[in-house]
């Protein structure tokens, strides 16, 4: 790489000389450019705050806060409250960290500390691979398959068991919050086991020495040290993967339910805010209120992935300063976070426990009274004798000389639970593709790739219209949202300063987090409605605002990996400084932004929701820009909500082939960049 | 030199690339120049609409991409002026009549039935029942298979023990605008708690988009119920069973006793094309029945496309009935395609 | 460097040489045989005997990359957490064989504690640091628990210091304060051996010479092996010295005969600052 550049400096010197007086101006104009076009992730999350705050104004004005208190959603009577879709959002994300968290940090503790390097490596990898998997896929698995299997053994089992438990009660129905919060643990499992793998990885080794020089076993090491250690960080992790939980949008709406009464029972059907805005938003466009009302709910969206943010960003910033400042002299942020979270475990164990033996003989009572548990077989009984007996279980073994033997045993247990927790990760990957292979091979025909949609009920039908809007989506995403994104991304890298440059980067992860369906209504209303069309175009503009950030912070990132002595090389020979960035900064980079942007590139072609309000979808295969198109993503969602075999075979197809593709691009990106760059 | 090479390749690449992009992205055409009109809407008339789009590109030589989102996404995008025409099962109300941009023609494209699909493990086709006891399963109030004003109809079925999956539109819905209307006329507990509307605050169930997702609901939930055109039923070899009409009998959706019931409805149409007709009066008539309308402007902006849209609709209402019927949609009464053909000819284009 | 080592070594009188301790009187606390320890094919110890007696200072000096830091964590078997470690030979403890099979290491390792170069408190409270220990290894009883934290930092001489704050982060202390709490947190799982390496290499001589003043007074009950790269050090704390080179024990014996009178031409060399 640094050859390379040497050449090209070489070649540029005289050249550099030559128009000396140009480059001043030349410097000029290029850093206001990639100012200009920074700052287009600012102006982007002001116009999405501001639009969704005005759409919502009809709204707040009729309900005001109550709006927040209400659980109607009544269009016939004119009634709209919030509230059933955000307790659902919140049961729904709760449930997915509950899945989530303790399998992703099991994992990550796995692949950090224990595994080696053979087993780490591929399973890291294939981790990721299913943070790519898109959405649309994980809906498609989660109703096809997860959601009988839920409804059909899973519920059995534990309704004949806990069912005397709320949340446990019977009956189940097929779409439940409960598949909506597997399905949304798997999703954001391995974005915490990413990051998790990655802040452990960062614990000093001092600190596991430490430790095991006083004697302890691995497990306490790990689970008293280390994690102690990278706690700010992994909590991040789970508020940045909280934040992802709750703007997902179709996997949700395909196995959620969509029905608008709260339930306590999990089995129950639910409704989530990013689903009933992917349900509503299209139909709401003659009914100003309820419109204005779905809009608001984009608004509260939009104000959690703020918060979210905001919170995430500075407990990672923290970590970081505390990680920067190993061991001798570490800040005063570790401590004021130290004396934050040590308040927070006196809470926790001053008030959780008490407060479970309450539930638990609040429960009971109420159980009997109901006759749910009328006879002492019920292991559920059982359970808080056991977790006691568990406590005075080890209360008398640390007196005894088999205190070290149990550790031990503690010790051997806990690993392989952590060894067992990613094997299940991986299992779920591998059991989710094993599914869309087999059934999508049958669809796999001559036709599938040459024809457009047919009737239902024609075999020869394929997914030509799907593909080509895939692909022409794409290139509309790129050509508008690459440049944007490459010259914000050297902004940050090159020429950002202090303040800005923080708000800049602040707004473009801001941008990453905001709910793709939340860009969709945006795009809708600053495109599609003046247009009087849905059209290719706005989809790309949909998809390119969800590019912008990612590219940015991709190209960020790497450009700072470029040494510096690269730049100091070619402005010593005279060189300006935007061909400095452009013929040696840029190209020394080149194989990391190209990967970067490609996974980017993976990540916006599964995405499914913004485009039903924008792209629209199309039958016919259609490359027009200004004409609706489909996309292989919204072909999947229809298809699969189909009751038709044809077009569920298809379905599969076309997520063989999106999988397929956003695997290929992401076990390339591994290959080119070796773990330059996180996928997740 | 090399680096050259490699940077050459890359321009060279680059404008291909973009150069073809721009071909295939200005409509250069990969496929042919055919004009493309674009609806959206209903799902009730969608598998007709899928049946005739091919037939009509064969014979015409025009596309039409037909997005089944929903009536109420139908009427909302024609109202947005984003698709050449919407089509809902429920025909506008005479404010949403006010609140669109310029005068709206109703069309009828296709009249058909809704049916109550079940999925029991073990039951056949055939289950009966009344207005009052579906109200009541929408209602939550029967919760269970067996319960015995089921059995008390279905003396001969074996009903399983097993809880009842109620499943409804996601999305607001002609369909659920017929299916509320009938629940309204025939129960009085439905039409003061819940309602008729395109969408309603359903006390149970859970939600699928469009006839295709509730449709899909019930193949997959055992115990699931819910109501679907009658073509989604066939298609997909669900159950359905006899219903409780007006006159007290249990009738099947036959073509004739779906054309008893929607003859009634002809006289009140030629008035007011917009008038619905569920729960019909007479011996035969099946009670949940309607029609599909396609939405068109009496003054399009776009005439090109506007004539090709009249043009397809007026196929479809004449040679189009004979396909929808193969999928046992009912042909509609030569008065009502008159109407029709009427309200098209209003067309200024 | 250099001259400073002379002006240590020159004043002691050549007579005053103290003979070897007599090893079959004294029986000794860790003794190796034949150790050698490989790191995959690279061979970092070769045929290390010795003998440890108790209740001594025993410093360890050589050149950098000479195996010290390998020799002192075989001793505990810190080698195990590192995958590419292999140890063949006998290492005994109190006459036991620690690389036996059914020895239990953590217990091991309660025994012999460990302190490192860099000062590396837990992100926790004074107090759950010194605690840390007593802890995994059973103790729970808060009284118990205040009375080892208290004897323990008394110990290291901390306690006075820190008595006021002992819910503080570890993190505020300063280096020095950060390294005695770390030999505190050691002492408080009540070990035989004290294993440090390098402990003052990150610390200025105030600190450097409080924790010289430490190792004096723990050397009244504990069997203390310190590496050090500073021979003033050594020679200040220590009673016997081994000499490392190439993962080789050049020497060993008593520390003020070894740095007069050095017995062999490489620590001769090395003391006087010709290589290393
Ligand atoms: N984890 C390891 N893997 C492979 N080789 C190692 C490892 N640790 C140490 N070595 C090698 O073993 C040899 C002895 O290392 P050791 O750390 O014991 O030296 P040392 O005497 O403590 O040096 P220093 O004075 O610099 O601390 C060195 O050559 C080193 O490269
Ligand atoms: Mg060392």
């Amino acid at each position: 790489m640094s050859s390379l550049a040497n050449e090209e400096l070489s070649g540029t010197n005289t050249k550099a000389l030559r128009t000396h007086g140009r480059g001043e101006l030349g410097d000029a104009i290029f850093r206001s450019l990639t100012m200009a076009f920074a700052g287009i992730s600012v102006l982007l999350i002001v116009w999405i705050g501001l639009q969704m705050y005005h759409s919502s104004a009809l709204s707040w004005a009729r309900f005001g806060i109550h709006f927040l208190a209400s659980t109607a959603w009544n269009a016939p009577q004119h009634d709209y409250g919030a509230l059933t879709f955000i307790y659902g959002t919140i049961v729904s994300s709760a449930l997915a960290l509950l899945i989530a968290v303790p399998i992703g940090i099991g994992a990550a503790i796995f692949l950090a500390e224990i595994a080696p390097g053979w087993i780490s490596a591929p399973f890291s990898f294939l981790i990721e691979l299913l943070a790519a998997v898109p959405s649309v896929i994980f809906g498609l698995w989660g109703f096809m398959v997860l959601c009988p299997w839920l409804n059909g053994p899973v519920a059995d089992w534990i309704i004949a068991h806990f069912g005397s438990i709320p949340i446990f009660a019977g009956p189940a129905y097929l779409t439940n919050m409960l598949a909506a919060g597997v399905v949304l643990g798997l999703m954001v499992l391995p974005f915490v086991t990413a990051v998790s793998r990655d802040v452990i990885r960062a614990v000093p080794r001092s600190q596991g020495e430490a430790a095991y020089g006083l004697g302890a076993t691995r497990w306490e090491t790990i689970h008293s040290v280390v994690l102690r250690y990278g706690r700010s960080g992994i909590v991040g992790a789970i508020i940045l993967g909280l934040g992802r939980a709750v703007g997902e949008t179709m996997a949700v709406a395909m196995v959620v339910g969509n029905n608008t009464n709260i339930s306590t029972s999990l089995f129950a059907p639910g409704y989530t805010m990013p689903s009933l805005l992917a349900n509503q938003f299209n139909e709401a466009f003659d009914r100003p209120l309820q419109r204005s009302a779905l809009l608001e709910i984009a608004l509260i969206l939009f104000i959690i992935t703020l918060v979210v943010n905001i919170l995430a960003r500075l407990l990672l910033w923290m970590v970081s300063r505390n990680m920067n400042e190993t061991g001798l002299s570490a800040g005063y942020h570790v401590s004021r976070f130290q004396r934050i979270s040590s308040l927070a475990d006196d809470l926790v164990r001053q008030a959780c426990l008490p407060l479970l033996a309450c539930g638990y003989v609040f429960w009971l009572f109420l159980g009997f009274q109901r006759s749910g548990i009328n006879s002492l077989t019920n292991p559920i009984i059982w359970i808080v004798p056991v977790i006691a007996g568990w406590i005075g279980w080890q209360n008398l073994l640390r007196s005894t000389r088999l205190w070290g033997r149990w550790r031990r045993i503690k010790n051997i247990l806990t690993l392989a639970i952590c060894a067992f927790l990613t094997f299940v990760s991986v299992a779920v990957l591998l059991i989710i593709f094993g599914y869309v292979v087999i059934q999508g091979a049958h669809a796999i025909t001559p036709t599938f790739f040459t024809q457009a949609q047919k009737s239902p009920d024609d075999p020869t039908g394929g997914v030509l219209n799907g593909i080509l809007g895939t692909v022409v989506l794409v290139i509309i995403a790129s050509v508008i949202g690459l440049p944007i994104g490459i010259l914000g991304g050297i902004y940050l890298a090159e020429y950002g300063r202090g303040r800005i440059k923080a708000f800049v980067r602040f707004a473009a992860d801001v941008l990453n987090g905001i709910p793709s369906v939340v860009i969709g209504t945006f795009v809708y209303a600053i495109m599609v409605l003046p247009m009087k069309r849905f059209s290719a175009l706005s989809g790309g503009v949909a998809l390119a605002i969800m590019l912008i950030p990612t590219v940015m912070r991709t190209t960020e990132e790497l450009l700072k990996l470029v040494p510096d002595s690269l730049r100091e090389g070619s402005l010593g020979l005279g060189a300006s400084q935007s061909r400095t960035v452009i013929r040696v900064v840029l190209p020394a980079a080149r194989a990391g932004i190209i990967t970067g942007i490609m996974l980017a590139i993976a990540r916006i072609a599964g995405e499914t929701a913004p485009l039903l309000f924008t792209a629209f979808g199309n039958d016919v295969a259609s490359t027009k820009l200004l004409h609706p198109i489909s996309s292989m993503t919204m072909l999947i969602y229809h298809y699969s909500m189909s009751p038709y075999n044809i077009w569920i075979t298809q379905a599969w197809g076309s997520a063989l082939v999106l999988l397929l593709m956003v695997f290929l691009v992401s076990l390339a990106a591994r290959l080119v960049t070796r773990n330059q760059i996180r996928m997740v | 030199m090399i680096t050259r090479m490699i940077k050459r390749q890359w321009i060279t690449g680059a404008i291909c690339a973009i150069s073809s992009a721009i071909v295939m992205l200005t409509g250069g055409a990969v496929r042919s120049q055919a004009q493309t009109i674009t609806g959206a809407g209903s799902t009730f008339a969608f598998p007709a609409i899928a049946k005739w789009t091919p037939i009509y590109k064969h014979l015409h030589g025009i596309n039409i991409n037909y997005q089944p989102i929903g009536s109420g996404a139908g009427i909302s995008q024609y109202k947005a002026g984003t698709v050449d025409f919407g089509a809902t099962d429920a025909p506008l109300s005479n404010s949403e009549m006010k609140r669109m941009p310029g005068p709206t023609l109703h069309i009828p494209i296709v009249a058909g039935a809704e049916v109550l699909s079940y999925n029991l493990p073990g039951v056949g086709a055939g289950l009966r029942l009344t207005g009052p006891i579906i109200a009541d399963i929408f209602l939550g109030k029967i919760k269970s298979w067996n319960d015995p004003r089921i059995r008390k109809l279905n003396p001969y079925m074996k009903l399983p023990n097993l809880s009842i999956q109620v499943m409804h539109r996601s999305d607001a819905s002609g369909t659920t605008f017929i299916f509320t209307h009938y629940l309204s006329a025939v129960s009085p507990a439905w039409a003061r708690q819940v309602g008729a509307g395109k969408s309603v605050s359903w006390p149970v169930g859970q939600g699928g988009p469009g006839n295709p997702g509730v449709t899909n609901l019930i193949r997959h939930a055992p115990g699931g119920i819910g109501y679907i055109e009658l073509a989604y039923a066939l298609q997909n070899h669900l159950p359905y069973g006899p219903i409780e009409n007006r006159s007290g009998n249990f009738v099947l959706p036959t073509t004739a006793n779906n054309q008893a019931a929607l003859s009634t409805g002809v006289a009140r149409m030629e008035k007011d094309i917009r008038s619905l007709v569920v729960n019909a009066p007479g011996i035969n008539s099946y009670p949940i029945v309607g029609y599909s309308y396609a939405l068109i402007a009496e003054y399009p902006k776009n005439k090109v496309k506007a004539r090709e849209t009249v043009n397809f609709l007026r196929w479809a209402v004449s040679e189009g009935q004979h396909y929808a019927a193969e999928l046992k949609y009912v042909p509609m009464a030569p008065a009502v395609v008159h109407l029709a053909l009427e309200n098209l000819n209003k067309v200024k284009d | 460097m250099e001259i400073e080592i002379r002006t240590v070594i020159q004043p002691k009188p050549e007579g005053a040489v103290v003979s070897a301790p007599e090893p079959a009187a004294q029986l000794a606390k860790i003794e190796t045989e034949n150790l050698c320890v490989y790191y995959g094919r690279v061979k970092a110890l070769d045929d290390i005997s010795i003998h440890i007696p108790d209740r001594r200072v025993i410093a360890l000096i050589g050149p950098s990359g000479c195996g010290k830091s390998t020799f002192l964590r075989s001793l505990n078997r810190m080698n195990d957490l590192i995958d590419s470690a292999r140890v063949s030979g006998r290492v005994l403890l109190d006459g036991q064989d620690i690389y036996a099979p059914r020895v239990d290491v953590h217990d091991l390792r309660k025994r012999v504690g460990m302190v490192f170069q860099r000062a590396n408190p837990f992100p926790m409270s004074i107090f759950d640091n010194v605690a840390y220990g007593p802890r995994i290894h059973g103790e729970r009883h808060r009284n118990r628990l205040e009375e080892i934290v208290e004897r323990s930092l008394t110990q290291a001489a901390l306690w006075d210091e820190v008595k006021d704050s002992l819910k503080r982060s570890a993190f505020n202390l300063s280096g020095g304060q950060q390294q005695r709490l770390c030999i505190a947190r050691c002492l408080a799982v009540g070990p035989e051996v004290l294993l440090m390496d390098e402990p003052c290499s990150a610390l200025d001589p105030n600190a450097t010479y409080r924790i010289e003043e430490l190792m004096n007074e723990l050397k009244e009950q504990y069997c203390i092996v310190i590496v050090t790269h500073n021979m003033q050090q050594a020679a200040r704390v220590s009673s016997l010295t081994g000499f490392f080179l190439k993962g080789e024990l050049i020497e060993f014996g008593d520390t003020s005969r070894l740095f007069t009178s050095p017995s062999d031409q490489r620590t001769e060399d090395y003391i006087r600052g010709r290589f290393g």
